[in-house]
């Protein structure tokens, strides 16, 4: 399922639009992957833009409700950094995954570029429901973002 | 600034402790105390507050089931001189007696009066669990019953009612200090006539102690007086009998070990022991017991009358004396069939619970453990088999006579177990049970009270029945086996069955090794699936480590079938094959075949290999479970879909169908499978199923718990209830298996079989109890709560639930106070349940015409199913209670039960409390004291304890960062859950104190 349609709705709520535009010139920023796994509190699609340590620490709260115990949050330093992520939401089966694979700074915004798969037809697999996600810590950016699904 | 750590704990308990300590007894995580006293909040955290209400010691306890036995008593704690307590309870129709288990911490003179219904006749007997036998008799057919008995150490009291007298009662006990036993007639001994033995008891009698008697006896109207002394411990007895000038007065020692009556409820002739027959003034002697025993002292006027003093004196045994054992363990039944057999009390001396022979298990008070404890176990030929736990319980093994039966060996233990528990250095005292009581069966392991799916399949109910057994394998087809500390004590050799090393991701195909190297595939951590189900199955279970297991004794099996993005039929029908030890790809087999086959796996098409493979197995003897699919689709998914497979669909907290699961005429039961996306529950988790996982997102993996969801986490309920009930009939076929489960599932969705359900949601004590041979859907009454706590006036509902099969119905429901009218209770008619047709009991309290104070009382609820008892207190009035005890309040961690916070309350006149510099999270609410300073509250021998805020329906109090909360009042509970003398103390819980 296409994450884009579910991701903008929701960054309408909070970023008022969502653009469609090429970026002019870009600059790809570097990121560090803070967690990435099949086992997320989130059920729902959603995209993340954390700025705060409050909101990363109540983020990762839903997000690792399901383990025990609680691993710990990791490390942002949020005076230079700030936390962005995709969920992909509630699946049937294992072998769904959702990734960021790049984020690029454009004159008006900041681009998160991420890919979600599905599994292999016709191999057998665990009967237990997934939920995907992906959080990276990337450089601090008061602007816009964008996320927007590789092809 | 006084440690606490620093003082004994002994000292805890001097009233004037919490003055001096409060400022050091902050949080036991606070970087610092304030100065200015524990009450007042530091600031940072969260506080609770909120004020204790304490019933006056001594005051009404309610009496509470099971206690129908001997090794299922309720106890009511230790009694001392000057002590008065109430006990309300009732007795007759379904329940034939209640047993109470008493400690005499002195020898004391018991006065006693039962009060019951006018139209009825209970008794009272007091019960010597030294020989195991009743000792005094108080069955008159007046009302009230009353009279007095002599104890010392352990004694049971025992309320029967006569022929089919059925009552609600009030014993009241009233306890005061004897310095001599004053001879009361008639004690002529042994009296088949009345079935009754006309004499006094004078209760445990041990070396040091020494007892004088005193009476009047005439060889021509009254010669003879007859006392029985209890002797736990063997001791060198000596006897003198001072007598008036010109009397020949003797002495008679016989031994009533054996049983006071014979079968036919005649009197046994005891053996007689030594006898003292001279012409000397005083008369004496002395002789050497032997422990566990009961003799009878006998004073004989043979010539003149007179006034006499008979004095006993006790010494232990030389060294090499070669008395120092215990008395042969007799194998007569006398006990068990002559006691009065027309009143009916025979049950009672037969242990309900088998235990292992011989075997108990002992923990000392810290502060006591010097005081002669381990000669008092050098006198009754006691040895250590094993030291451990928290409270430094010890294993202890008495020898014991290979000619005993079953029944005997077992009350034999019972007897010792009792002996030790009166010992003053004894915190507690059980036997070892092999199955334990059905009150007990809880699992200690902190993570249990997470997993909601376990009752919501009456699995507590079916561990009353049975934890499981070892012979029993079940085969876990899925991602393979991690070394997990609460797996790997129940996983067996199994096999890897990928042959794709691609798929494998360890670097080949098949294998024995089954190890889940992760399927992460570039996410981490890896599913762990298979962990997942397999704790499901069998966790190690009461190993006070995570979480709980379907079955506590299962040997788990893995067959690694599923890798990195799944698995192929062809590796699973091979897994099934070599599973139910049948030919296979690998040309190998396991050293024994698994009895059952969780497959929660599914995907693909339908394979004829694999259907052939499953039908083998199935005929081979193995039962087959596969998960029912997680598409939300009427189609088929296979293997649930192939024949011979129990294909199990998943319902969520509310027993709803979880909105992931299939719907498909295959469907044959359904089981708790989740949703993570609810807390329907409010315990601040998914109401995901909770079970072993592991974190192998670095290195080294870390091994942990989880909360899933999907038909995988339903099918291990079933397969782990099938091991279940083969661990009770080996003999069931696969057929038996699914036609006892589907035939004692409660049916829900559309009546009878349905593709969302199937037969309906499993119930493990109802297929359980059917493969055990019984039940057959009979109805078995379950309520929500046995205690309530009310303030003022108002009403209270309590739901009525039935834990087997059939149509429960409350025929009854019997009020009773100790005080006034104030409590009335009222059945209420379900809607539109299908399994029970009372649905809440609702219980109002009305103070009017009532002084301030606290009163009891209690509802018994009588149905079809059985009968249960709700005990009901009922505040009146602002002003708490004031008493000389300190109830410690503390904040317990909700998940690891960690006592986080305390705060204790004594006399003060002020019973309120305030906890502050409390983190966010989430908590327990405790409240107790600690009369036995073993540093726990809520234990056996503690009087008070309560949670928040009821002690049978404890809420998690959610707390956030600097929230204040207020109003957590406590009101305390003395005889608190009904404890059983005889159920584990672990299947209790208690809370640590912080030092």
């Amino acid at each position: 399922m296409p994450l884009l349609p579910l991701a903008c709705a929701a960054l309408l709520l909070t970023l008022g639009a969502c653009a469609s535009h090429e970026p002019a010139s870009d600059s790809t920023l570097s990121f560090e992957s803070l967690t990435h796994e099949v086992q997320s509190g989130f059920v729902e699609p959603q995209t993340f833009v954390l700025r705060s340590d409050y909101s990363w620490k109540e983020a990762w709260k839903i997000h690792a409700r399901g383990r025990l115990p609680v691993p710990p949050t990791p490390a942002v330093s949020f005076q230079t950094e700030m936390v962005v992520g995709v969920a992909l939401g509630s699946r049937p089966t294992p072998g769904y995954s959702i990734e960021i694979v790049r984020l690029h700074l454009t004159r008006d915004d900041l681009r998160v570029v991420y890919r979600d798969t599905e599994p292999e037809v016709d191999l057998v697999g665990a009967q237990v429901l997934t939920a995907p996600i992906h959080f990276v810590s990337a450089p601090h950016f008061d602007g816009e973002v964008i996320f927007e699904r590789a092809e | 600034m006084i440690a606490p750590s620093a003082l004994p704990r002994s000292l805890r308990s001097l009233s004037l402790l919490p003055l001096v300590l409060a400022p050091a007894l902050c949080l036991a995580f606070s970087a610092g105390c304030s100065s200015g006293g524990g009450d007042s909040n530091n600031g940072g955290g969260a506080s609770m507050s909120g004020r204790v209400t304490v019933p006056a010691q001594g005051g009404t306890v309610l009496e509470a089931e099971p206690n129908d036995s001997v090794d299922q008593t309720f106890s009511l704690g230790s009694l001392g001189s000057g002590q008065s307590l109430a006990v309300v309870g009732s007795v007759g129709g379904t329940d034939p007696l209640d047993g109470f288990s008493v400690r005499a911490s002195e020898r004391v003179l018991v006065s006693f009066q039962l009060e019951f219904d006018a139209a009825e006749d209970l008794d009272l007997l007091v019960y010597d669990p030294v020989s195991m036998q009743f000792v005094q008799f108080f069955v008159s057919a007046t009302q009230p019953e009353s009279g007095s008995f002599y104890a010392n150490g352990s004694f049971d009291l025992v309320v029967l009612p006569f022929m089919a007298s059925s009552s609600s009662y009030t014993l009241t006990l009233d306890v005061s200090a004897v310095a001599q036993v004053l001879e009361s007639e008639p004690n002529d001994g042994c009296n088949a006539a009345n079935g009754t033995y006309d004499g006094e008891f004078v209760g445990e009698f041990g070396a040091g102690d020494s007892l004088v008697f005193q009476g009047s006896a005439d060889a021509a109207t009254d010669p003879v007086d007859r006392f029985l002394v209890a002797f736990p411990a063997a001791l060198q007895l000596d006897l003198s009998l001072a007598m008036p000038g010109g009397a020949d007065f003797d002495l008679f020692v016989r031994d009533q070990t054996g049983g006071i009556f014979d079968a036919g409820g005649a009197c046994n002739p005891p053996p007689l022991v030594d006898s003292f027959e001279s012409m000397s003034n005083p008369e004496t002697g002395s002789i050497n017991v032997p422990g566990m025993s009961l003799y009878e002292v006998e004073v004989f006027a043979f010539v003149g009358s007179g006034a006499y003093t008979l004095t006993l004196g006790g010494a232990a045994p030389p060294p090499g004396s070669g008395f120092a054992g215990l008395a042969a363990t007799q194998a007569s039944p006398a006990p068990l069939a002559s006691e009065r057999a027309a009143l009916g009390e025979l049950r009672y001396g037969r242990p309900l619970h088998e235990t292992w022979p011989g075997e108990v298990v002992v923990a000392t008070n810290s502060s006591l453990a010097a005081s002669g404890f381990e000669g008092a176990l050098a006198q009754r030929g006691c040895r250590e088999l094993a030291r451990a736990g928290a409270d430094g319980a010890r294993l202890l093994a008495f020898e014991l006579d290979e000619n005993l039966d079953a029944v005997e060996r077992a009350r034999a233990t019972l007897a010792r177990t009792r002996s030790l528990a009166s010992h003053p250095a004894v915190a507690y005292a059980e036997p070892n049970f092999v199955w334990r009581p059905m009150g007990g069966t809880l699992p200690n392991d902190p993570f249990y009270n997470l997993q909601w799916h376990y009752p919501q399949i009456q699995l507590p109910a079916a561990w009353g029945l049975t934890t499981g057994s070892n012979d029993v394998i079940v085969g876990v087809i899925d991602t393979g086996e991690i070394a997990h500390p609460d797996l790997v004590a129940r996983q067996i050799a199994g096999y890897d069955l990928i042959t794709s090393p691609q798929i494998a991701g360890d670097g080949d195909g098949q294998d024995p090794d089954p190890t889940d190297v992760g399927d992460g595939n570039g996410l981490q951590p890896s599913s762990f699936h298979g962990a997942h189900v397999a704790g499901t199955v069998g966790a190690d279970t009461d190993n006070q480590l995570g979480v709980s297991g379907v079955t506590w004794a299962t040997r788990l099996m893995h067959l690694r079938a599923l890798g990195i993005g799944g698995g192929s039929t062809f590796d699973i029908a091979n897994a099934v094959l070599y599973g139910a030890r049948l030919a296979n790809s690998t040309g190998n087999l396991p050293a024994e075949a698994a009895d059952i086959l969780n497959m929660s796996l599914g995907g693909g098409g339908s394979s004829q290999m694999c259907q052939n493979a499953i039908n083998n197995a199935v005929a081979a003897g193995t039962t087959v479970f596969a998960a029912a699919g997680n598409e939300n689709s009427s189609s088929p998914s296979f293997p649930a879909a192939y024949n011979n497979v129990i294909s199990v669909s998943a319902v969520d907290y509310n027993a709803n169908r979880a909105p992931y699961s299939n719907f498909h005429p295959t469907v044959d039961v359904a089981a708790p499978g989740g949703n993570t996306g609810a807390d329907v529950n409010g315990d601040s988790y998914a109401d995901g199923v909770l079970s072993t996982l592991a974190d192998d997102s670095s290195s080294p993996t870390v091994f942990n718990f989880g909360f899933y969801q999907g038909t995988s986490m339903a099918c291990p309920h079933a397969a782990g209830v099938a091991a279940l009930m083969l661990a009770v009939d080996p003999g069931l076929t696969p057929a038996e298996i699914e036609q006892m489960l589907e035939s004692t599932a409660n049916d829900l969705g559309a009546p009878g079989q349905d593709n969302i359900y199937g037969a309906g949601l499993i119930n493990a004590f109802q297929a359980v109890q059917l493969a055990m041979g019984g039940g057959g859907g009979m109805p078995v009454l379950g309520l929500s709560v046995s205690s309530l706590v009310g303030n003022g006036a108002g009403t209270q509902s309590v739901a009525v639930s039935n834990l087997g099969g059939g149509m429960l119905s409350v025929t009854a429901l019997n009020v009773s106070t100790a005080t006034g009218s104030w409590l009335s209770a009222q059945a209420v008619p379900a809607g539109t349940s299908t399994s029970t047709d009372t649905g809440w009991i609702t219980v109002t309290t009305d103070p009017t015409g009532l002084a301030d104070g606290l009163y009891q009382g209690s509802v018994e609820v009588v149905s079809n199913g059985g009968s249960r008892t709700l005990a009901v207190t009922l505040s009146v009035g602002d002003e708490p209670t004031v008493v000389d005890v300190d109830i410690f309040v503390l904040v317990v961690d909700a998940v690891s039960f960690e006592t986080l916070a305390q705060r204790i309350v004594n006399p003060t006149r002020v019973l309120d409390y305030s906890i502050s510099g409390l983190p966010a999270g989430n908590y327990l609410l405790v409240a107790g004291s600690d009369d036995d300073n073993d540093g726990f509250i809520c234990g056996d021998q503690d009087v008070y304890c309560s949670l928040y805020p009821t002690l049978d329906q404890p809420q998690v109090i959610s707390v956030s960062e600097g929230q204040t909360l207020t109003g957590l009042d406590l009101t305390m509970q003395t005889g608190f859950g009904g404890q059983s003398a005889g159920s584990d103390s672990s299947g209790s819980r208690v809370f640590s104190l912080l030092d």
